[in-house]
């Protein structure tokens, strides 16, 4: 089971344009900042949007392909969607949820109830199925909606922001039991989301949308190893340089030259980990030769690490402890100088 | 420290625009008062000289009998007609992209606010006999709509269906389209999605548009009288009835009235919860 997905859509100014594959077995997760395209991507992929151009087919059935003048409507497409807020039918009872699609699949009434009642039964809510939406707690809500996707047995699954819509608290919880309903589902998972956590929890593969475009495809080790774009970076807490490379010196965009380890050789990214970084007083002498003068722009206390956000040429994010940090007697402001060894700098191609 | 007293509050005297708006106040109470008479006062009177001793009989003479059939059944199947033509033009102005569709919309108001004299007269050069329609329906079938119990039917819809397409286009906008989304991911036809997620959406303003459709239907005099006439059995209606009763016997009028006026009542007691500052 497979998805090949080529997109295009154009929505007024906006227009998304990415090629994806996601395989059988696999759960990928789409992830992007707010207005990246991802909803635009899941509409289209469920049958909510026309493709503009390109070629949808799902385990080698052709979904949507504008040339073709082929369009699948989403009634017929083998697709279970989970909304970000769920859209469960507000009149019907959780278990007429369910069999909601089996209904509408001709499945007997009576035969479409006992099989509802099933999945609810799986899900562990065997107890609320007479209950309407309204009754029910956040939790149990997303579980019912996502029975009703899985129920009609959709050769692909989407979850819009699975996670976003319950509290804190909950979502650990609901996070394990998501896990284990798409682990247990065969077909193509695919989870859209603009939060990390949700994305490397849930996804065996991310998919970093940005402005329409895809930026990046990897594991999540592999993406946050090497994050290549700021939006990426930042999540992953990594900081991170673009500029040119040659002969162990790595010109970064603004002028500013760094001594990097030798081996690559042009447009380049490269990843500092806060960890690196280290403060100074006086400009430091010794091993480490890049050196450049910031000032501290804030503090930020998680436990018992300090992440310094510094402003200069380049700007940086330290975490040093909170003793050592003490022991500069130095505060917001105040101008510090930051170090990083070249062999603690990591340079990926671009 | 010292605490400052506050200054000394004169005793001002009233300003002058008190007495203004003291003089304001009594004027609204007076018209206002003027108003509400202007509305209650027709009412009391009406239910003041009803024969109550022989309304019975008078309900039930020959004449008030047949009116009530006939408006009965012909408000009925207006209302019944509005339904089946008036929720697709409903959908088509509220979920298309059909081109002129305000144009559209501005004609489907328009008996609203057209004086049904009027409607009756476009009535009869559009299905009467010598009617653009008319004709044609009278050769090819021989349907004859004009001054039948039918044309009583087209007239009560065409200046009721407005009452019922205004009120469906209301809801239809507000209706939740993610959830037809949602059903249509879960493999539910367009129709399928309106029959289980539109339509239960809709079913209160459905409800209170029909009524709203019937009373206006009920009540309608100016294009029946002109498209259908005033034959009695057949085309004369309650308060055509009414109006004619008004020469020959007063007490058969009053006591016909105060029959649609129970209708409205009840109506208004109905609907309360649907209107917004209900009674």
């Amino acid at each position: 089971m497979t998805l090949t997905a080529q997109m295009h859509v154009v929505n007024g100014t906006f227009d998304l344009d990415v090629d994806i594959e996601v395989g059988e077995g696999e759960t990928v997760a789409i992830l992007g900042p707010n207005g990246a395209g991802k909803s635009t991507m899941l509409r289209a992929l469920a049958g909510l949007h026309r493709l503009d151009a390109g070629r949808l087919s799902l385990n080698g059935r052709v979904l949507d392909e504008p040339a073709a003048r082929t369009f699948v409507p989403p009634e017929c497409r083998p697709v279970g969607v989970v909304f970000q807020n769920l859209r469960l039918f507000p009149n019907l009872s959780a278990v007429d949820n369910v069999a909601f699609g089996l209904c509408c699949r001709r499945v007997p009434r009576r035969e479409a109830s006992r099989r509802a009642t099933e999945w609810l039964d799986r899900l562990g809510l065997a107890d609320r199925a007479t209950a309407r939406p309204a009754e029910l707690s956040g939790g149990q809500a997303q579980r019912v909606a996502m029975a009703r996707a899985l129920a009609v047995a959709p050769e692909m699954l989407l979850l819009d922001e699975p996670l976003s819509s319950l509290d804190v608290g909950m979502r650990a919880e609901m996070r394990r039991d998501l896990q284990r309903a798409l682990g247990s589902f065969p077909g193509v998972r695919l989870v859209v989301t603009h939060d990390p956590t949700e994305a490397f929890t849930l996804g065996d593969r991310l998919i970093i949308l940005e402005d329409g475009r895809v930026v990046q495809t990897g594991t999540p080790a592999e993406v946050t190893a090497r994050p290549r774009s700021q939006y990426v970076a930042q999540f992953v807490g990594v900081n991170l340089l673009r500029g040119w490379a040659e002969r162990g010196r790595l010109t970064v965009d603004g002028g500013f030259q760094l001594v990097v380890p030798d081996g690559r050789h042009g447009d380049v990214w490269a990843g500092i980990r806060p960890r690196a970084v280290a403060l100074h007083r006086e400009r430091p002498g010794g091993s480490p030769r890049n050196a450049w003068a910031c000032r501290i722009e804030s503090l930020d206390v998680e436990r018992d690490v300090l992440r310094v956000a510094l402003t200069g040429k380049p700007p940086l994010v330290a975490e040093v402890t909170t003793e050592a940090f003490a022991e500069l007697g130095l505060g917001p402001g105040d101008t510090v100088w930051a170090s990083v060894k070249a062999t603690e700098i990591e340079v990926f191609p671009a | 420290m010292t605490v400052t007293a506050p200054p000394p509050v004169a005793a001002a005297p009233p300003p002058p625009r008190a007495r203004r708006s003291r003089w304001l106040a009594v004027t609204v109470m007076l018209f206002g008062g003027l108003g509400l008479t202007l509305f209650a006062a027709p009412l009391v009177s009406l239910l003041w000289r009803v024969p109550w001793a022989d309304a019975a009989t008078q309900l039930w003479s020959p004449q008030a009998r047949d009116a009530l059939q006939v408006s009965l059944m012909c408000s009925l199947c207006a209302t019944a007609l509005c339904l089946v033509l008036g929720v697709p033009v409903a959908w088509i102005l509220t979920r298309t992209q059909l081109p002129g569709r305000s144009v559209l919309r501005a004609i489907t108001t328009l008996p609203v606010v057209m004086p049904p004299v009027v409607g009756g007269v476009a009535l009869l050069l559009a299905f009467g006999r010598e009617g653009v329609f008319g004709r044609f329906l009278d050769e090819t079938f021989g349907i004859r709509l004009a001054f039948s119990t039918h044309g009583v039917i087209l007239a009560e819809t065409f200046v009721a269906m407005p009452f019922l397409v205004l009120t469906v286009c209301g809801a239809l906008q507000s209706a939740d389209r993610q959830l037809e989304e949602a059903a249509r991911t879960l493999g539910a036809s367009p129709w399928t999605v309106f029959r289980r997620v539109t339509l239960p959406q809709i079913r209160p303003s459905l409800l209170s548009g029909a009524v709203l459709c019937w009373a206006r239907a009920l009540g309608e005099f100016g294009a029946t009288i002109t498209f259908a006439g005033n034959l009695p059995g057949t085309t004369q209606t309650l308060p055509l009835a009414v109006y004619v009763a008004l020469e020959q016997s007063p007490e058969a009028a009053v006591v016909l009235s105060l029959l649609l006026l129970a209708v409205s009542l009840s109506i208004l007691i109905g609907l309360r919860k649907q209107w917004a500052g209900g009674l």
